[in-house]
C-alpha cells in the first residue's frame, strides 16, 4: 500500500476540496458584496438626507437675516450675510435673488465657478451633478421679499462614504478569508473519509485484495457510508473465501476421484501383463488368481463410478420436500435388508415415535439406508448384534440417530469418515462414498450429521434437521 | 566388508492387488532383496519402531509408501518417519496414483526422498520397480559403510 490515507493526491478528491472552497468563497463573497451594496445605498441616502436638513437649516437662518438687506435694497449687507457660509466648507455657493428673480447678492467659496442660475430657481431642492441646489423663499410677514439659493457640494460627503465603504470592504475581506479557512477545515472533514473510501475502492479493484478497510473518521452520513462500504467488503471477502474453499474442495474431489478410479486400472493393467507373461512362459498355476484380481478390480471400478455418479446426482436432482414419516421410511429400509439381518441374527430396534421430517423422501431413504448399511457392515459382530434407531424433537430441530454396539470409531477419525473415499477399514467391501453422500444430503437439507463414538464403545450417528418453520424463516 | 547384505524393502500399501503387483515385480528382479508389506500407516510405524507384532522386524533400507491409507495417511507416516531421529535416515519413496500437485508438494515439504507415480501399463510398472531396485541397491551399497560407522559413532 503506497497511498497514505488523508493525503490528497488524486484529481477527483482534490476537485471536491476545491469545490467546497469555491462554494465558501462564492457564498461569503456574495454576502460581503451584498452587505457593501446595502451599506452604500443606506450611507448615500442618509448622507443626502443629512445634507438636505443641514442646508435647509442654513437657508432658514440666512433667510431670516436676508430679509433686512432685501427690504432696504442693500446688496452689500446681503453679501455680508451670505459670507457667514464660509464657516461651512460644504456650502460652496449661495445667491440672494430679489422679488423679481434677479440676483441681488452672491457668495462663492471658489469664485471661478458659477454654480447658480441667473434667475431665481423654483423653491425646493434638486440634486445635480456632484452637488445639491436648495432654494427657499425669503419672506417677512407673509410678504415675499425674494429667494435664497444655496449650493452644497457633495465631495466631502462622498469621501466620507468612501472611507466607510473602505472599512466595510476590509471587514468583508477578512470575513472571506476566515470563511475560506473554515471551509478548508470543513472540506478536510468531508474529503478525508471520501478520500479514504476512494483509496480503498481503488486498492480493492487494483489488487483484488478484499481484506482492506476504509478508515472511519466521523459518525455522520459519511461515517455510515464508510461502515456500509466496509460491511460490503466483509461480505465479499466472506463469499470469496467460501468460493475459494469450494474450489479447493472441488479440486480435491477431482483428484481423489481420479485417484480412486485409476487405482483399479493400475491393478488391471498390471495383472493382465502378468497373465500375458505367464501365458508366454507356459506357466498356468497363477492364471486363475490373476484373472480373479482383474475381475475384482473391474468390479471395484464400476462401483466407484456408480457411487461417484450417485454423489454428483444428489447436488442436482432433488424433488420438492414433503412430510415424511421417518418411522415408516425406516421400517421400509430395514425390510430391504431383511435377508442379511435375519441371516446374521441382527436385532433392529426402532424406538418410536420418530419425527415427521420435511425432506426429499428419496434422499432421506438414501441417508437411512447408508447409515443402516454402515452399521450392519462395521458395527455388528457376533457379540454385538443390536442396532437401535431413535428420534428426538425440540422446538427448532428434529433428530434421528442410529446406534450400534460394535468396535466404535476413535474420536480423531470422526471428521475424516465423512470425507470422500475415506475408509477406516479396508478389510471389508466399500468405496468410502456412503457417508460422504449422507453428509451431502443432510447438508443440502440445511441439517448436519455427526458421530459420537469411542473405541470399543459402539457408534451413534446423529442427523439433525432444522424444523420446517425454522427453515422457511431462515430462507 | 565381504558380501553386501540383501536390500530390505518395506512396502506400505492398503490395496492387496497393488501390493501383490509390487511383490510380483520384485520377484522378477535378479538381485538379492527382501520385501515386507504392511497395510496401513500405523502398522508401518509400529514395524519401523519394532513395536507389537513387529519386535523381530528388520530395519528396512527403503520404505515404499502409498499416500492414501486408511486411518493414518501416507503424509502423516512420512512426517513421523522424518521427525524421528532414529528413522529419518531411511529413504522413503512415495508410490502413488495421486496426480494432485498438493500431494506431491506436501510430500517434498516433508522431505520425501523420491515421489513416483504408479505407472499404468505392465511393462512400465516392471521397469519402474527395476529402476527403483537398482538405484536404491546402489545407493545403499554406497552409503552402507557410512551409515554403519555413523551408527557406531552415535
Amino acid at each position: 500500500m503506497v497511498d497514505t490515507p488523508g493525503r490528497p493526491d488524486l484529481g477527483p478528491s482534490r476537485s471536491l476540496a476545491t469545490k467546497i472552497m469555491l462554494l465558501a468563497v462564492v457564498t461569503s463573497g456574495v454576502g460581503v458584496v451584498l452587505v457593501c451594496a446595502a451599506l452604500t445605498v443606506s450611507y448615500v441616502r442618509e448622507a443626502r438626507d443629512d445634507a438636505v436638513v443641514r442646508t435647509t437649516t442654513q437657508a432658514d437662518i440666512l433667510a431670516v437675516h436676508s430679509a433686512a438687506p432685501l427690504t432696504f435694497d442693500d446688496p452689500e449687507a446681503g453679501e455680508e450675510t451670505l459670507a457667514a457660509l464660509a464657516a461651512d466648507p460644504a456650502t460652496v455657493a449661495a445667491c440672494l435673488y430679489d422679488a423679481e428673480g434677479r440676483p441681488f447678492a452672491w457668495y462663492n467659496a471658489t469664485p471661478s465657478v458659477a454654480k447658480l442660475p441667473g434667475r431665481s430657481p423654483v423653491p425646493g431642492h434638486v440634486w445635480r451633478e456632484g452637488d445639491l441646489l436648495l432654494t427657499r423663499a425669503v419672506t417677512m410677514s407673509d410678504n415675499e421679499l425674494g429667494t435664497l439659493a444655496l449650493v452644497s457640494d457633495m465631495d466631502a460627503l462622498d469621501s466620507l462614504i468612501r472611507r466607510r465603504l473602505g472599512a466595510a470592504a476590509v471587514i468583508g475581506a477578512v470575513a472571506v478569508i476566515v470563511s475560506v479557512l473554515l471551509a478548508w477545515r470543513l472540506s478536510r472533514l468531508i474529503v478525508r473519509p471520501v478520500h479514504a473510501l476512494g483509496d480503498t475502492a481503488q486498492i480493492v479493484s487494483r489488487t483484488g485484495d478484499y481484506g482492506v478497510r476504509a478508515a472511519k473518521y466521523t459518525n455522520d452520513e459519511l461515517g455510515q457510508l464508510t461502515e456500509a462500504f466496509n460491511h460490503m467488503l466483509d461480505q465479499i471477502q466472506a463469499r470469496d473465501a467460501e468460493l475459494e474453499q469450494r474450489n479447493e474442495e472441488m479440486e480435491q474431489f477431482v483428484y481423489t476421484a481420479s485417484h480412486d478410479l485409476k487405482s483399479p486400472l493400475v491393478t488391471i493393467q498390471g495383472f493382465v501383463g502378468h497373465l500375458r507373461q505367464d501365458l508366454g512362459d507356459g506357466r498356468h498355476d497363477r492364471l486363475d488368481r490373476f484373472a480373479g484380481r482383474v475381475e475384482e478390480a473391474a468390479r471395484r471400478m464400476r462401483r466407484n463410478i456408480d457411487d461417484l455418479l450417485e454423489l454428483s446426482r444428489i447436488g442436482r436432482i432433488s424433488s420438492d420436500p414433503v412430510a415424511v414419516d421417518a418411522a415408516e421410511l425406516t421400517r421400509s429400509v430395514v425390510a430391504d435388508h431383511e435377508a442379511e439381518i435375519s441371516e446374521r441374527g441382527v436385532v433392529i430396534e426402532i424406538n418410536e415415535p420418530l419425527p415427521t421430517l420435511f425432506v426429499d423422501p428419496d434422499r432421506l431413504r438414501q441417508v437411512i439406508d447408508n447409515l443402516l448399511t454402515n452399521a450392519l457392515k462395521y458395527g455388528c459382530n457376533e457379540e454385538a448384534s443390536r442396532i437401535e434407531i431413535g428420534g428426538r424433537e425440540t422446538d427448532r430441530e428434529q433428530e434421528l440417530s442410529i446406534r450400534d454396539h460394535g468396535a466404535g470409531i476413535e474420536p480423531r477419525y470422526h471428521d475424516r469418515i465423512f470425507r470422500l473415499f475415506e475408509r477406516l477399514d479396508t478389510e471389508r467391501d466399500g468405496t468410502g462414498v456412503g457417508l460422504a453422500i449422507v453428509k451431502r444430503i443432510v447438508e443440502l437439507h440445511g441439517g448436519r450429521v455427526w458421530v459420537e463414538s469411542a473405541s470399543g464403545a459402539g457408534t451413534t450417528f446423529f442427523i439433525r434437521f432444522p424444523r420446517r418453520s425454522a427453515l422457511s424463516a431462515a430462507a | 566388508m565381504t558380501v553386501s547384505p540383501a536390500v530390505h524393502f518395506l512396502l506400505v500399501e492398503d490395496d492387496d492387488d497393488q501390493a501383490e503387483l509390487v511383490q510380483l515385480a520384485f520377484e522378477d528382479q535378479p538381485t538379492h532383496h527382501s520385501l515386507d508389506r504392511v497395510g496401513d500407516g500405523e502398522s508401518a510405524l509400529a514395524y519401523l519402531r519394532r513395536e507389537g507384532p513387529f519386535v523381530e522386524a528388520r530395519r528396512p533400507d527403503v520404505v515404499l509408501l502409498d499416500l492414501r491409507l486408511p486411518r493414518m495417511d501416507g503424509h502423516e507416516v512420512l512426517r513421523s518417519i522424518k521427525s524421528d531421529r532414529s528413522l529419518r535416515r531411511i529413504p522413503v519413496v512415495v508410490l502413488t496414483t495421486s496426480t494432485a500437485p498438493s500431494d506431491k508438494a506436501r510430500a517434498y515439504e516433508l522431505h520425501v526422498n523420491s515421489y513416483l507415480m504408479k505407472p499404468d501399463g505392465f511393462d512400465r510398472f516392471q521397469s519402474m520397480i527395476s529402476d527403483l531396485h537398482r538405484y536404491w541397491s546402489q545407493w545403499n551399497e554406497g552409503s552402507q559403510g557410512e551409515l554403519e560407522s555413523a551408527e557406531r559413532a552415535g
